[in-house]
């Protein structure tokens, strides 16, 4: 499909914010949130299954790639760079605060129902899968990754990957009978 | 109540929206920690970072030696009993299937074509339940993991169950 001249117009300024940002100006950098950061709230919504971490994901992302902005060389889509690193950041910081969780108390944190009102049927039973296969899931189905990406992003194996997939399915579809 | 189809559950799936609504706080959160840290490109605070790092870094190894230490020998106890857990379960596993497998008739499980969909899929997800034991044998306090592993041997229990099914049916 060819790009709308909107959109090309969006990339253009989008670039001279990305080239203003890597040398320190915030309000370009705004510029950047504005465009991304319901996108990567989506992702860190469904990745981590409660809003108020997903938020916390979403905004320590945004420190990150201020941080990493000056190795952005425009080899790759700015879109796709950005995505990449929040998946990256954002199962770091939930693998990292699962395990300090789990040592001060031996439970599973679920949050209140009453959060995922506001949300669509398929996600809110998204959310009630089992973390890895949540995880699977949404990378696979929905953010479009392969098997092969999924298996070295979260160091498992593709098989692993693949069963992981095909239990959330299974998992959905009873749910959502 | 009828299981959704895959084809109900991909149409739900591409119409899950791009996009969610965020707090207006947390931009003020973000402009908060990178108006009080250095720009991107800022060179005098690698010196500083490095040290810091470093210091960090002695700090934890000596508390996660001092640490180790302490919870070495329960933790190598725990991972030997689960790991002849994982063995014993595994192994009432395989009993429940080779019960199941003779059940099927010999003569007709023989004429299974080798690449049917029933044998096709078994052997997927056989191979698949391997690679599954094998890192839950690296981490056999995974509970995730476990999880998984149990859930697979119920579907190759499902999958045996069905072809029984099916061939008790083409037998009549």
């Amino acid at each position: 499909m060819l790009a709308l001249p909107e959109d090309i117009e969006l990339l253009d300024k989008e670039n001279q914010w990305i080239a203003l940002a890597q040398r320190g100006d915030q309000q370009a950098f705004h510029q950047l949130y504005l465009i991304h950061h319901q996108k990567i709230m989506a992702l860190a919504m469904r990745l981590a299954g409660d809003p108020r971490q997903a938020e916390e994901i979403t905004q320590e992302c945004f420190v990150r790639l201020w941080h990493k902005l000056p190795s952005f060389k425009g080899d790759s889509q700015f879109s796709t760079w950005l995505h990449r690193l929040c998946v990256n950041h954002a199962l770091n910081m939930l693998k990292t605060q699962k395990s300090l969780w789990a040592r001060f108390f031996n439970i599973d944190s679920a949050p209140e129902q009453s959060y995922f009102d506001e949300y669509q049927a398929l996600d809110k039973v998204i959310l009630t899968l089992p973390e890895r296969a949540r995880w699977v899931f949404v990378l696979h189905a929905v953010e479009g990754y392969q098997h092969n990406e999924i298996a070295e992003i979260l160091k498992i194996s593709e098989g692993t990957s693949k069963a992981q997939y095909h239990r959330a399915r299974a998992l959905l579809k009873e749910k959502l009978a | 109540m009828s299981q959704l189809t895959d084809k109900q559950l991909d149409d739900l799936i591409n119409g899950l929206p791009e996009e969610m609504s965020v707090s207006p706080n947390v931009w003020q959160k973000v402009q908060g920690e990178i108006s009080h840290q250095p720009k991107p490109n800022s060179s005098k605070w690698v010196p500083m970072t490095l040290v810091a790092s470093l210091l960090l870094t002695a700090v934890l190894s000596w508390k996660l030696f001092d640490h180790q230490s302490l919870l070495s020998v329960p933790e190598h106890n725990t991972n030997t009993a689960m790991l002849a857990l994982i063995d014993n379960v595994e192994q009432n596993h395989q009993q429940q299937v080779s019960q199941l497998q003779q059940t099927i008739k010999r003569v007709a499980w023989q004429q299974v074509p080798e690449f049917s969909p029933f044998k096709k899929g078994l052997k997927e997800l056989r191979q698949a339940m391997q690679e599954v034991i094998n890192q839950l044998k690296l981490q056999p306090q995974d509970k995730q993991l476990w999880d998984l592993w149990l859930w697979m041997q119920q579907q190759e229990l499902n999958l045996l169950g069905q072809e029984q099914r099916v061939q008790q049916i083409e037998s009549i």
